[in-house]
């Protein structure tokens, strides 16, 4: 699938200094193999705050929790939009089959600014019932779009 | 204290509120291609009106760009428009020229059943016409009129010019039933003077963040006036004021009218750039703009809204001396809107709560459609690169880091 693009994955001490540089309150531990970042985030102006937690593990995709306030649900839904998990508040930021984020960008420059986004979008989902942030939602949609993506690269071989 | 963040985004917020509340430019381009109708009907060369080259102008909320929906989508748009004549026979008394227009008006198959009782000054057609999917529902009024004189080269002028001073030759003379000379009088100078235009130039004066530009004025009085996306705070603050006082006042004729709210809103206003500022400020400064005037008639000082292009002659809460609990909305009103304001202001720092704040004064549905539009701009300023986030706080706005594109996906793959 498409060109083979030779990524240079950043250590976590590049990793930890960007998030302390531009998070100077932040509280931060690292070694070779996990990052474990913990950090307060107000999504927008007028937001409430967020106590967010990201774990980085070396060779992974970096998974984000919202470990403070428990998230309230829109009335008669029982789920939070582009979760993993509702019961943990672990958030699903990018699509990960397309590698929207790769271990040679900065989490600070991507994946943080994408929790703030997620989180207006959440608070904007609890007004309105209705996710405006995009994305892909529909499950069904991915799904064809796997097999399109199978079917086009039988074609080729 | 707001910071000015705050203020910006709670101005965004009501922006989109009073996006909310405008009519579509469909439903706009209807509204206008409907009293043109009705204008090419009364100036077509067989009507006796012909000579005089009658037209339709659009006054009132429709030539400010304060027209709001009204709460109930199936109810009536009110259009309030000048049905203006160069000229007239020199015979005509005001009663002749209110019934020239009404004849004309019922010798048109469609118009005659659409025109309701005839009104002190006006002449109301409810307009129904539904054609596919589209339902046209409006309120016609139409104002006879006659200029005094050279009525088009002066609009052009006031409006060219900075100035303030040519206002009063905006003037035009209307028919008035209680008027002593109604059924006599021949001279339209002697009758009762309006100045719906000059109203128009100094709203858009107390209104005009950029004086140069003279905003959008000379299309608003136009007889086919373009539809106008964006708007000045002082026109949303209008808007929202009176979407207020239709959810408080739903049906209640004791309601506090327009063109008082309108008035005292363009007077309080000080040229704020945010909507935010702009209606704490307004809210805050109505009640001193409200006089106390000596009255002969009633002998005793009484409540004043002067018509700003009729200070001495005209008091807009006239009707509060023969109802007094009009008086008593009005104000009732106003602490309401600034308790509202305050309240809403009062829950920063949790949109949900500012969102649920803004339900009573404006309506659930409303408000939802309103949260939806905001985050749809959210969503498309990140697609287009310009949404940043601050460093420290993680805050989303103009400054700091751009958001770069992504999907936000719902599933682990």
């Amino acid at each position: 699938m498409g060109m083979k693009v030779k990524i240079h994955p950043l250590n976590m001490a590049l990793q930890a200094q960007r998030l302390k540089a531009l998070f100077p309150n932040s509280e931060i531990n690292f070694n070779s193999q996990v990052l474990n970042w913990r950090c307060v985030i107000t999504p927008s102006p007028l937001s409430r705050e967020y106590q967010i937690k990201l774990v980085l593990g070396r060779g992974e995709q970096p998974n984000v929790y919202i470990e403070s306030p428990l998230l309230e649900l829109y009335p008669e839904k029982n789920s939070l939009p582009h979760v993993y998990s509702t019961k943990k508040q672990w958030l699903c930021l990018y699509y990960k089959k397309v590698k929207q984020w790769n271990s040679g960008m900065y989490l600070a420059d991507t994946v943080v600014p994408w929790i703030s986004e997620w989180l207006m979008h959440y608070e904007l989902w609890l007004c309105t019932g209705i996710w405006h942030g995009g994305g892909i939602h529909d499950e069904k949609k991915v799904e064809n779009l796997k097999e399109e993506l199978i079917e086009g690269n039988k074609g080729r071989s | 204290m707001l910071s000015k963040d705050q203020r910006d985004q709670f101005s965004e917020i009501l922006e989109e509120l009073g996006k909310t509340l405008d009519i579509t430019e469909k439903q706009y381009n209807s509204a206008v291609q409907s009293y043109n109708a009705v204008g090419s009907w009364l100036s077509s060369p067989d009507s006796t009106l012909a000579p005089y080259r009658p037209e339709i102008l659009p006054q009132g909320s429709f030539m400010l760009g304060t027209m709001i929906r009204p709460i109930c989508d199936d109810d009536d748009l009110d259009i309030d428009l000048a049905c203006q004549l160069k000229g007239k026979n020199p015979n005509w008394t005001q009663e002749d020229l209110k019934n020239k227009v009404g004849d004309r008006l019922k010798a048109h198959g469609t118009y005659e059943d659409m025109i309701d009782e005839e009104g002190r000054r006006c002449w109301t057609l409810l307009y129904r016409q539904d054609s596919g999917n589209t339902r046209e529902r409006y309120h016609m009024d139409i104002l006879p009129s006659i200029v005094d004189f050279g009525y088009r080269m002066i609009l052009e002028k006031a409006f060219s010019v900075k100035e303030f001073e040519d206002v009063e030759q905006l003037g035009i003379r209307i028919t008035d039933r209680d008027d002593d000379g109604y059924k006599w009088d021949t001279n339209h100078l002697n009758w009762l003077k309006s100045n719906p235009f000059g109203y128009g130039r100094w709203f858009f004066n107390r209104a005009s963040l950029d004086l140069e530009k003279s905003f959008s004025l000379r299309e608003s009085v136009a007889p086919v006036p373009k539809y106008q996306n964006e708007k000045l705070p002082l026109q949303r603050v209008v808007q929202i004021l009176k979407r207020h006082r239709d959810m408080m006042f739903n049906g209640d004729e004791n309601k506090p009218i327009s063109i008082v709210i309108t008035t005292l809103a363009a007077r309080a206003y000080q040229k704020e750039t945010d909507i935010l500022s702009a209606l704490m400020n307004v809210v805050r400064g109505m009640r001193s703009q409200i006089e106390e005037r000596w009255s002969s008639e009633y002998v005793k000082f009484i409540k004043w809204v002067s018509n700003p292009v009729n200070d001495k002659n005209e008091n807009f809460a006239d009707r509060w001396q023969q109802f007094p609990e009009r008086e008593d909305s009005f104000f009732n009103w106003l602490d309401e809107v600034e308790k509202d304001v305050n309240l809403i202001v009062s829950k920063r720092g949790d949109l949900r709560l500012i969102k649920e704040s803004m339900e009573k004064p404006f309506g659930k549905e409303l408000i939802e459609k309103s949260f939806s539009a905001y985050g749809a701009n959210q969503l498309k300023s990140r697609n287009d690169g310009l949404m940043k986030m601050a460093s420290g706080s993680g805050m989303l706005g103009s400054t700091g880091i751009t958001v770069k594109r992504h999907d936000f996906h719902g599933d682990e793959s």
